[in-house]
């Protein structure tokens, strides 16, 4: 088959199946739910400043790695195996990461509403954060991607995602923090510009280097 | 067998009072005086005791890895019932 | 690499150069640099260390590559052997930096916080932890080679790209960033320069000789069980 009918295949199959089972991304809403009451019933309206920017990337971390996990850990072998005699590995976790970022970029979205609406809005530099928003959702939602993909193959992968990704992702949110402390403090796209350019370029990075090293994973 | 774990014990006795005064150091930030002893012995002639203890942790560190590589090698004799 | 492991002139050179370091570095004469004043020789004993663990680790990487390419099992255990040395080597340049940080900047382990190649070491050794415990997991010899390699150039190249390509990710008290006017004299005094090249070059060749020794044991334990290393 094609590179890109393929890819859009797979697609058009996560989606389908996404909205045949609701429960899994309703459970994930619950758990941001519930993430957010939390904050709002420990700090009722008074979080500011750098407390409103930690908990809000936490929240983020915490969803993406249980919203992204999935991708991989659902898929039985033997539909797997099918997968691959159909397309070829590139394409499915190309097919893959582009869900996934949309269901990121979803989720971010719905995660800045659910905190603004508790916590209060106090961004001043909307265009950088929400830039920071969407590149951080690709970040978190290619790098789970693949963390997902290398722990299917391990036993008890649940806990495998969590110790395998999150050391990687540490530089990537301090960088997303840093990006945001400075947007809660001055309304200057300027200040951010190069962080924002790394990040971007990161995410390029770990784009073309999942899509180099996938195929190894898949031969089994 | 017993040798080596008596060995590996002092190491760690070692490693043990090692921590204590780095830590007993932790206590009390800063460069000025104190009154603490381990302190003056560890800031007299220019610091060096705390290259001393720098040398010591690797030398101990090294060594307590070389004891665990041995007793692999010696696991790994006994399963194969002969010595290489 | 292999042909090498049974050869005894590099063991030598390692024992010279580790003799060469450990006398020399006690007995040079070293600036006094305020502040640091005797323990500027930790430069001799901690930063190679480090240095070490980073060029075991790149070794590593390269064999990691060797074993996606080849499939042959033999790369996939030099890649481990070296990475379980490196571990050691980080742990110990973590222990000496805490000892040595205490007394020059006064604290044990708040300037993990401020400091971009702490950061980055911490980060590392928990990447490598956590390869360790993936490896663990996977029974298949095979499998878990090519799994444990696809994390293991994947999480470096990323960690090296994050920690150290994007700038000011925070102000270090390393030398070579942050304006630490302290340190500058390690790019001045060619004393020093003298014994740290060779401390790092003694230490890394000490490391490859620790990790040939492992290489050696895992060859004999494959062989017994008849797992083919080809």
């Amino acid at each position: 088959m094609q590179f890109w009918p393929s890819v859009w295949g797979m697609l058009k199959k996560d989606l389908i199946l996404e909205m045949r089972q609701k429960y899994a991304i309703s459970g994930i809403l619950l758990y941001m739910l519930c993430i957010v009451f939390i904050i709002f019933m420990t700090f009722g309206q008074g979080v500011r400043g750098p407390v409103w920017v930690v908990l809000f990337w936490l929240i983020m971390l915490f969803t993406s790695v249980n919203a992204v996990a999935k991708s991989f850990l659902q898929e039985s072998t033997g539909r797997l195996l099918y997968y691959y005699t159909i397309a070829s590995p590139q394409a499915i976790i190309l097919a893959k990461m582009l869900y996934n970022i949309g269901l990121m970029i979803l989720m971010s979205a719905l995660a800045l509403l659910m905190h603004s609406i508790t916590s209060g809005y106090p961004i001043v530099d909307s265009p950088s954060f929400l830039l920071a928003n969407v590149l951080g959702a690709i970040a978190f939602a290619t790098t789970f991607s693949m963390i997902s993909a290398i722990a299917s193959k391990a036993s008890n992968s649940g806990t495998m995602m969590a110790i395998l990704s999150f050391p990687i992702l540490i530089p990537i949110l301090i960088i997303l923090i840093r990006i945001s402390l400075n947007a809660i403090q001055q309304n200057n796209l300027a200040v951010n510009l190069q962080d924002l350019m790394y990040l971007a370029a990161l995410d390029v990075m770990i784009l073309a280097m999942a899509l180099i090293l996938f195929p190894y994973l898949w031969r089994d | 067998m017993k040798k080596l774990t008596s060995l590996s014990r002092f190491i760690a006795t070692f490693l043990f009072l090692l921590a204590n005064i780095t830590f007993a150091g932790a206590q009390n930030q800063g460069y000025a005086t104190t009154a603490d002893s381990n302190e003056n012995l560890l800031r007299s002639n220019g610091l060096i005791y705390v290259v001393v203890g720098v040398i010591v942790i690797i030398l101990s560190g090294l060594i307590l890895y070389l004891v665990s590589i041995d007793r692999k090698l010696g696991k790994m004799e006994k399963e194969y019932g002969d010595k290489h | 690499m292999l042909k090498q492991l049974h050869n005894r002139w590099w063991k030598i050179l390692c024992v010279a150069f580790l003799v060469y370091t450990f006398t020399a570095g006690l007995l040079i004469h070293t600036p006094d640099v305020p502040l640091l004043h005797e323990t500027v020789r930790n430069l001799f004993f901690h930063v190679p260390c480090w240095f070490s663990m980073l060029l075991l680790m790149l070794i590593s990487l390269i064999y990691s590559i060797k074993f996606l390419r080849s499939g042959r099992m033999i790369h996939d255990v030099i890649a481990v052997s070296l990475l379980k040395v490196a571990m050691v080597f980080g742990v110990l340049g973590y222990l000496t930096g805490m000892l040595w940080g205490n007394f020059i900047w006064g604290d044990l382990l708040s300037w993990i916080t401020n400091d971009t190649k702490i950061l980055g070491a911490a980060i590392g050794l928990l990447i490598y932890f956590a390869y360790f415990i993936l490896r663990g997991s996977i029974d298949d010899e095979e499998k878990r080679a090519r799994v444990a390699a696809v994390y293991s150039i994947f999480a470096f190249i990323l960690l090296n790209v994050s920690i150290n390509v994007v700038p000011r990710l925070t102000s270090s008290l390393h030398p070579g960033s942050g304006g630490n006017a302290t340190f500058t004299v390690y790019d001045l005094d060619n004393n020093l320069r003298m014994v740290f090249y060779p401390a790092v070059f003694g230490y890394t060749l000490l490391g490859l000789w620790i990790s040939s020794i492992i290489i050696r044991m895992t060859i004999l334990h494959y062989k017994k069980n008849d797992i083919p290393l080809v």
